[in-house]
């Protein structure tokens, strides 16, 4: 049969390396102190108005609420450009 | 290069209330010969007998994550000790979290959903948590922290089964299952259940979603309690609309979960020969196809939720208007 896309279809994967390397960036942007969390995340979001795919990265400071920073494209097309300077 | 599932790193997390025997059981982990090494990660340093660079010891550190489309709460703490533990990935086969005792595992599950670096390079194995068979029913009855740790566990070890009678175990046992209809429960005594029956489960397989108790979905519960976390099963045997399927339950994951601790399910679609398999913790939702239907097997789809006053009567409503026969798209308003 043909089969719907499966918009339920676990993630697949970006490349380890640029997870990594996002994660290097902002904390290079920021100036973080290794006590703060960086997350990383690539969402494909199924509600209407959002884009089909975003890098979500979420800054996880100590007591504080997380800064999230949402980018319209996916892991692996993210520059150090399209990192905001803290 | 991307891991393949079985190269990554199984991650058991080891919840219970205080007193349950989760420090017994680590222990055990930690000085049996069962041929693998383990990184554990504990709250409570000083509760592990064993001195050893791989045991690394955390304070809690929840995070929200508010995105607009997903909320969910992370663990910080894990996110930076998985990072740091997997650069030493050479000397040990899986990683052990214990939680404390009034933990809620819904952030320590949620963090291997999250995060793609913790994502790509470990699995969430099983949560497997560990009970008083002497107290759980009075912890229960007063602490909402003993019925979640029951909610998300995958294995429940009811543990001290030689301090209670055997209709007193029954009564225990029917509680769980309430609570939990799909977790697998292990009697023992200090503990002492083999083993290979609590790690390396891949519970969150969506190849073994549901096939743990593959008999519990029949069973029905009688409510006499006021369980802050309960459950409860949609069956039916009339094929599934994916078309009005898949909408709806994105649909009931966004609006409901919050409040929907776990879900799983498997599903018949109409005209497909494969078993399609649904998961959820909170609002991180995923589901594929799966291995055939087999040729005596009876197409019955099957959601269970396990969560916090979900509105049963709504979501079963929704449900039985996904069927392919039921003429209305309805089902889209739940």
């Amino acid at each position: 049969m043909n089969r719907l896309a499966n918009p339920l279809a676990p993630r697949g994967f970006a490349l380890p390396e640029k997870t990594s390397q996002i994660k290097v960036w902002i904390r290079e942007a920021r100036g973080l102190d290794d006590d703060v969390v960086v997350s990383v995340t690539e969402l494909v979001c199924r509600k209407d108005g959002c884009p089909d795919i975003e890098t979500v990265i979420g800054i996880m400071r100590p007591g504080e609420k997380t800064e999230t920073i949402r980018l319209r494209k996916a892991i692996a097309d993210v520059t150090s450009h399209d990192l905001p300077r803290g | 290069m991307p891991l393949e599932a079985s190269q990554k790193m199984p991650v058991t997390v080891l919840t219970g209330y205080l007193g349950a025997g989760k420090t017994t059981l680590l222990n055990r982990i930690l000085t049996e010969q069962h041929g693998k090494r383990y990184a554990v990660i504990v709250n409570e340093f000083g509760e592990v007998g064993i001195d050893n660079d791989l045991i690394v010891d955390t304070d809690e550190e929840v995070f929200e994550m508010n995105n607009g489309c997903i909320c969910c709460t992370v663990r910080g703490d894990l996110i930076r000790i998985i990072e740091s533990l997997m650069r030493r990935r050479d000397r040990f086969d899986a990683i052990l979290i214990e939680t404390t005792g009034l933990a809620d595992p819904a952030p320590v599950a949620q963090t291997f959903f999250v995060d793609d670096d913790v994502r790509q390079k470990t699995k969430l194995d099983a949560i497997v948590t560990v009970v008083d068979a002497k107290h759980l029913l009075g912890e229960l009855d007063h602490a909402h922290e003993a019925q979640e740790q029951l909610a998300f566990a995958d294995i429940v070890i009811l543990n001290k089964t030689d301090l209670v009678a055997p209709t007193e175990l029954m009564a225990v046992e029917a509680r769980i299952r309430r609570i939990n209809p799909t977790a697998a429960i292990k009697h023992s005594i200090r503990c002492n259940v083999p083993l290979d029956e609590v790690l390396d489960r891949g519970a969150f397989d969506l190849n073994r979603v549901l096939e743990v108790e593959p008999d519990f979905l029949d069973v029905e519960h009688d409510h006499e309690h006021d369980d802050h976390v309960t459950s409860f099963s949609l069956v039916t045997e009339a094929s599934i609309d994916p078309r009005k399927f898949l909408p709806w339950i994105q649909m009931i994951t966004q609006k409901f979960g919050i409040d929907m601790l776990r879900m799983k399910g498997i599903l018949a679609f109409k005209g497909d020969e494969d078993r399609f398999v649904v998961q959820a913790v909170h609002m991180l939702l995923e589901g594929d196809h799966h291995r055939p239907w087999k040729k005596m097997e009876k197409r019955v789809s099957r959601l269970v939720f396990i969560g916090r006053n979900l509105p049963k009567g709504l979501i079963e409503d929704g449900f039985l208007k996904c069927r392919a026969d039921a003429d209305s798209v309805e089902a889209l308003n739940a």
